[in-house]
């Protein structure tokens, strides 16, 4: 039953039916053939958003609008280029290292791979890049922002399944920086075999590196602040999301001075239309999730596994592969919503930390937004820089394999997650 | 040339009053958000005096503007969805796609349209706690925004059916960022670019 369920799901986003709309469909789909009243679908719809830690979502996503909105991009990647332009593939570097700046205040891929797409693609290209290879490099870093707190991901996991979502946050920043490392290593053996220019031509000063950083400190303390507030322990996230979002409107009204009053309607509409934009996912896959109880898939999924092997190593990696491949075609939050339910409880019972699952789950499906031809991430950037298809695999390939050797090391070696929560 | 209906024409007008339900609406909502959580850590925090009902207000405008944003969203036609395989396909394949999805959508929110109006009126809502507000204020926002997508893909659909003998045919797309930096040889790009590579700057 749900195998089928799960193919006309398929069918439907292939058709370009919109993603809350197809979960809605099966949902319905299957609400007519057990003995349930319809009302259930809306009752679903309203209570899966009727939750207090989920009001840090557009919180945040309001503080990511702001601090963008307020030429803090373009200062974090001049930042981002006095501190590694100089290197060989410098481009490439600020590239990555961008990302992890950018990730401290956004949490979102997408919103990442926009920026560096409409920016830093063009400018690469410009310097000798390859299309495919600057498009496949913007899509393969943005993965950091979902890493990073504060993390929409995280946020929505931390709901779920029931886990401290200060801890998820602290738990996300080994493996952000593994991955922000990870790629730097790989930007620079391609850039030694493709033989990538420098981003300057020489190695900034001293006093050029104290300038940048003074003019995006403000941003780069922002991911700073959140996590002392909620290590502190007084601040819940909802609370921590708020006075991110005035910290936010304070250094980009009174510091930086590049919005003004009269701007913020329009960043609050924006900020409200992506909410809108991915909050009803949620509650569309919140309907979904009956089908999860109903059938007991966490149950029968569990049986599955324990056929195949009992080993919690061997697990892992049959969970990763499966979160990969669904990751690769369904939107990663509706993914999380679906799955989550039904995976925490069978990692959990195997021993596995219920934070450093939460990066697993989160890894693997921000993995899946980036995997061609369907990641919904790696669509956007190729929407942006027209870059093709053929062209963009050949060149993510090896940024593709880095990926998964990070995503193995998170899985493998727990402590890269737990570690920190336990020290902080 | 423009269609006859202004409804169908690609760059229409849209009326004042959906942009005030869809997009203000949902804005304010989200500023009254953060304004009354902010407020409440202030109280909590510093005057020790939390403000009773935040949380429940809160959620309920998150809920309405969640549903009107959507609405707005549907309107501009970007819901995320995966058309990488719609694209492969020329302008009538592509109206083709957009029918039978646009078919899809009227059926699934119209199905949610009924279920939404059969279940507020025969329904028992409980009453929230703090505001005594009926939790039936909460789930009316359901029906409105489901009624209002249909009309937007009612249109998507008309268009679509038009389309299929329109040789330039695409979706409509209204992205949700008025700034966006699409030529490469932009004055912005140029300027970015000699600040990455040391240079000054235009200014």
């Amino acid at each position: 039953m749900i195998l089928v369920l799960l193919l006309i799901l398929l069918v439907l986003l292939a058709l370009r039916v919109p993603m809350f709309v197809s979960l809605l469909a099966v949902s319905i789909g299957y609400i007519l053939l057990e003995p349930t009243g319809m009302s259930i679908i809306v009752q679903r719809m309203s209570s899966g958003l009727e939750s207090f830690p989920l009001l840090a979502v557009p919180m945040f996503i309001l503080a990511g609008s702001i601090m963008a909105g307020g030429g803090l991009a373009e200062r974090l990647m001049g930042f981002a280029s006095v501190l590694v332009g100089h290197f060989k593939g410098g481009l490439a570097q600020v590239n990555v290292l961008n990302s992890l700046l950018i990730g401290g205040m956004s949490g979102s891929a997408q919103a990442d791979a926009a920026i560096d797409s409409k920016v830093l693609v063009p400018i690469m290209r410009r310097h000798g890049y390859t299309n495919a290879y600057a498009s496949a490099l913007t899509a393969a870093s943005s993965s950091i922002s979902p890493i990073l707190p504060p993390s929409i991901g995280l946020i929505l996991y931390g709901v779920l399944a029931n886990v401290s979502i200060g801890d998820l946050f602290i738990g996300g920043v080994l493996p952000a920086l593994l991955i922000a490392l990870a790629l730097t290593v790989a930007v620079r053996v391609l850039a030694g075999i493709k033989n990538h220019p420098q981003g300057r031509e020489k190695r900034a000063t001293v006093k050029e590196i104290l300038l940048s950083l003074k003019g995006s400190v403000w941003a780069l303390l922002m991911p700073v602040l959140l996590l002392v507030g909620l290590r502190i322990g007084i601040f819940t996230p909802t609370e921590l999301s708020a006075i991110a979002v005035v910290y936010a409107l304070l250094v980009s009204m009174f510091v930086y001075k590049q919005i003004g009053w009269r701007d913020l309607p329009r960043v609050f509409i924006d900020s409200a239309l992506t909410t809108g934009m991915l909050m009803v996912i949620i509650a569309a896959a919140s309907v979904f999730s009956i089908i999860v109880a109903y059938e007991r898939i966490p149950l029968q999924l569990e049986g599955m596994l324990q056929l195949i092997s009992t080993n919690p190593l061997v697990l892992l990696l049959i969970i990763n592969v499966l979160l990969l491949l669904l990751g690769a075609v369904i939107d990663a939050m509706s993914l999380m919503i679906i799955l989550t339910p039904v995976l925490a409880p069978i990692a959990v019972g195997m021993g596995v930390d219920p934070v450093h699952f939460g990066l697993i789950i989160v890894l693997n499906v921000t993995i899946g937004s980036i995997t061609p031809p369907l990641g919904s991430t790696l669509y956007t950037v190729t929407a942006i820089t027209g870059v093709k298809m053929g062209a963009l695999i050949r060149a993510f390939l090896p940024l593709y394999l880095t990926m998964f050797a990070v995503l193995m090391v998170v899985t493998y070696v727990p402590g890269i997650v737990t570690w920190l929560p336990s020290v902080l | 040339m423009p269609h006859t209906f202004p409804l169908l024409r690609k760059h229409r007008q849209v009326p004042r009053v959906l942009l005030i339900i869809e997009e203000y609406i949902p804005g304010a909502l989200l500023g009254l958000t953060a304004a009354m959580l902010t407020a409440d850590v202030i109280m909590r925090y510093v005057f020790n005096r939390p403000i009773p009902g935040v949380a429940e207000v809160a959620m309920l405008a998150t809920v309405w503007l969640v549903y009107l944003s959507a609405s707005g969203i549907s309107r501009r036609g970007g819901h995320i969805a995966l058309d990488l395989l719609t694209n492969r396909f020329g302008a009538r394949g592509r109206a083709i796609f957009d029918i039978i999805a646009e078919v899809i959508t009227l059926a699934v929110l119209g199905v949610i349209l009924v279920t939404a109006i059969e279940y507020l009126t025969v329904g028992h809502f409980v009453t929230l706690p703090a505001t005594g507000l009926s939790k039936a204020f909460i789930t009316v926002a359901i029906p409105i925004s489901t009624g209002m997508m249909m009309v937007h893909s009612a249109i998507f659909l008309l268009r679509a059916v038009i389309g299929l003998r329109d040789p330039g045919y695409r979706r409509h797309h209204e992205p949700i960022e008025t700034e966006e930096i699409e030529d490469p040889e932009t004055r912005d790009i140029r300027r970015i670019d000699s600040s990455l590579s040391g240079e000054r700057g235009e200014k």
